[in-house]
């Protein structure tokens, strides 16, 4: 015991020493650190751009994760029903917002009973949610808490990115000149989010599909049931979920940045007029690029004259619904196993129809 | 802990994206039509963060001293997130790194200690290194065509404007008219004045006299850059590197490929410019 705490005292020395001697280095160089030999400087290069890449994926990510929270946080404090309450007493005045809730409300009592049914309209609820993917994963996981299987989250997750309407616009926006590609995008989105809900909905019972931590979280929260300090629930909520999603996009941005500095785009590129190649190109660029799908039409359409139609199209499909930046923060809600499946299932689905697209065109 | 680490969190992001609206520069990690979402969903957060820290300390002051404590005592890290302080701010960090040494220690390594480190770290990263754009390492590894341009609003006008006057013309606007009208012969003796940076491609197999005066083009933000550019004959004896921002005055001619070429009378260094990119 002596021994060890000899030793401990011993490492305090040499750290100390370690730190004056970086002190002095510091007071008599200045902040030359960065003076770095020609190779060491492309090194720097280097990383100043992978922190240029994460700063800027985070950056753009924020607003919509901050929406996300946001609308999570008013599902947590049931500010909807207090507003649906609200304009049922004041049906008159604030008739639109009550036709919304009147179609919302029914959401609930039907969607035990009847499989495709409550599919079809779960995909359609991000008609309501502007979110991008990543502003999505708070809503689903305060869904699954309020009662949502989890097939009906997934599909929640995989339509809402393509079927909302600041999608539709941008998209409509970009490849005004060929409408067909607007439809095609919209219709895949819808049917393989339902789809592969509904596949997943066979299986019972649903929360083996969930991450351990996020099961107990759930079993917490109906435990306790609410309090009754409406701010303190909501701060609550809202720093909660922002900190677990805020840690996940820093992981996952810094995934997507490294594989965007290691791997050369030029790799995957080079194989722009092959029918199948191209497929698999674009939707592994999809995969590490993790852009927000608001308004990635933008950008696939710079690819449209060195590629094949389908394989933009297979882009547009396959990359809102999966990315790095996305399934790392998925992770924190469902088990390893179920995103494996549902990746797959997108991409054979998404595949398929840029496929066929190619084939048609 | 986990919410004083998300307030704080909240408060310095929210500081970030204020920093970097106020000061120009969140154009050099996001699209212009990014920028008002960004500073309102920054203000929203740095509000919340705020109320929350004050709520939270407030309400469960006892408890948040205990935890601080105990992550105070964990001396490793803290030693680390001092010296990265030192290295980037000031050296009196590292005086506080000694007297963290120095000081007594009972518990282990709090749990959230990780998720504090990892957040504080990418906001003081965002807050204290200076902001800068992408360089030709990453053009070198995304360039496959070098002028493939888009026609937006902005270079839709570009090619109206082209029979009127094409003296304010930018590399953007040249590039999307070299798309409408790709003839080389066309812009031979026009007068050109554009900016951007030097870069050597290896993939053009370009002599050591050419160069590309480059620049990105972003849709949604940094991630997508792609970098356009158009090949400028290099004035002899000038001690330009690649990654220098350069502006370039001359006139457009050919090579012996036939390719179009900047003929440069005149190249002028500049700083790197608050856009520097092309939307």
């Amino acid at each position: 015991m002596k021994k060890i705490k000899e030793l401990a005292n011993f490492n305090k020395i040499i750290l100390l020493l370690g730190l004056l001697v970086i002190f002095f280095y510091q007071i008599k160089g200045g902040y030359n650190y960065f003076n770095f030999s020609p190779e060491g400087q492309l090194i720097v290069l280097r990383v100043q751009d992978f922190i240029t890449l994460v700063l800027s994926i985070i950056v753009e990510a924020f607003p919509f994760v901050i929406l996300g929270v946001s609308i999570s946080t008013l599902i947590g404090i049931n500010f909807f029903g207090w507003l649906k309450k609200t304009t049922y007493n004041n049906k008159k005045v604030l008739l639109p917002l009550y036709l919304l809730y009147f179609y919302s409300s029914k959401i609930d009592s039907k969607l035990k009973k009847n499989r495709i049914y409550s599919h079809v309209k779960v995909s359609l609820l991000g008609v309501f949610l502007p979110v991008c993917e990543c502003g999505n994963v708070p809503v689903a996981r305060r869904l699954l808490m309020g009662g949502f299987t989890v097939s009906q989250s997934i599909t929640f997750l995989l339509a809402a990115p393509i079927l909302n309407p600041v999608t539709f616009l941008t998209t409509l926006e970009a490849f005004n000149y060929d409408k067909s590609i607007v439809i095609i995008r919209l219709l895949s989105g819808f049917l393989i989010a339902n789809f592969i809900g509904i596949i997943l909905s066979f299986k019972k019972p649903q929360n083996e599909f969930l991450n351990l931590d996020f099961y107990q979280e759930i079993c917490e929260i109906n435990e306790h049931g609410h309090s009754k300090n409406t701010l303190k629930e909501a701060l609550n909520i809202f720093n909660r979920e922002f900190i677990e999603m805020f840690k996940v996009l820093i992981i996952g941005a810094a995934l997507a940045a490294a594989s965007q500095t290691f791997i050369p785009r030029d790799i995957i590129i080079t194989i722009g007029q092959n029918p199948v190649l191209s497929i698999l190109a674009m939707i592994l660029l999809a995969f590490v690029i993790s852009i927000c799908s608001n308004v990635d039409a933008f950008f696939a359409l710079s690819y449209v004259n060195s590629f094949t139609i389908g394989s933009v199209l297979g882009f547009l499909i396959f990359g809102p619904m999966i990315d790095i930046k996305l399934l790392t923060m998925l992770r924190t809600t469902y088990k390893a196993k179920l995103l494996a499946i549902v990746t797959l299932f997108v991409f054979l689905f998404s595949f398929l129809i840029a496929l066929l697209v190619n084939f048609i065109k | 802990m986990n919410k004083l680490i998300s307030s704080v969190t909240l408060m310095g992001m929210g500081l970030y994206g204020i920093l970097l609206f106020n000061a120009n520069k969140l154009g050099l990690y996001i699209h212009p039509r990014f920028f008002e979402e960004s500073y309102i969903a920054s203000i929203v957060a740095f509000i919340i963060g705020i109320i929350s820290l004050v709520y939270f300390i407030y309400t469960e002051k006892n408890k948040l001293i205990i935890q601080i404590k105990q992550i105070v005592n964990n001396r490793i890290l803290m030693i680390a997130v001092l010296l990265g302080l030192s290295f980037f701010i000031n050296s009196i960090f590292l005086i506080v790194a000694a007297l963290v040494v120095l000081m007594p220690n009972k518990n282990g390594i709090p749990k959230e200690f990780a998720s504090a480190l990892l957040t504080l770290g990418i906001i003081s990263i965002g807050l204290f290194l200076p902001a800068k754009g992408l360089s030709s390492i990453t053009a070198s590894q995304r360039s496959i065509d070098l002028n493939s341009i888009n026609l937006t609003q902005d270079t839709i006008s570009a090619v109206q404007n082209f029979s009127k006057s094409t003296t304010n013309f930018s590399l953007g606007d040249w590039i999307a008219m070299q798309n409408f009208n790709p003839d080389p012969e066309f812009y031979v003796d026009k007068e050109v004045k554009v900016s951007g940076f030097l870069y050597k491609p290896t993939n053009l197999n370009l002599n050591t006299e050419t160069a590309v005066v480059a620049r990105f083009i972003i849709t949604c933000c940094a991630v997508d850059a792609r970098p356009v550019g158009l090949r400028m004959q290099l004035i002899e004896d000038s001690d330009l590197k690649p990654d220098d921002w350069i502006e370039v005055i001359g006139k457009f001619g050919l090579d012996k490929n036939n390719e179009l070429i900047i003929l440069a009378e005149n190249i002028n260094k500049i700083s790197e410019p608050t856009n520097p990119y092309i939307y």
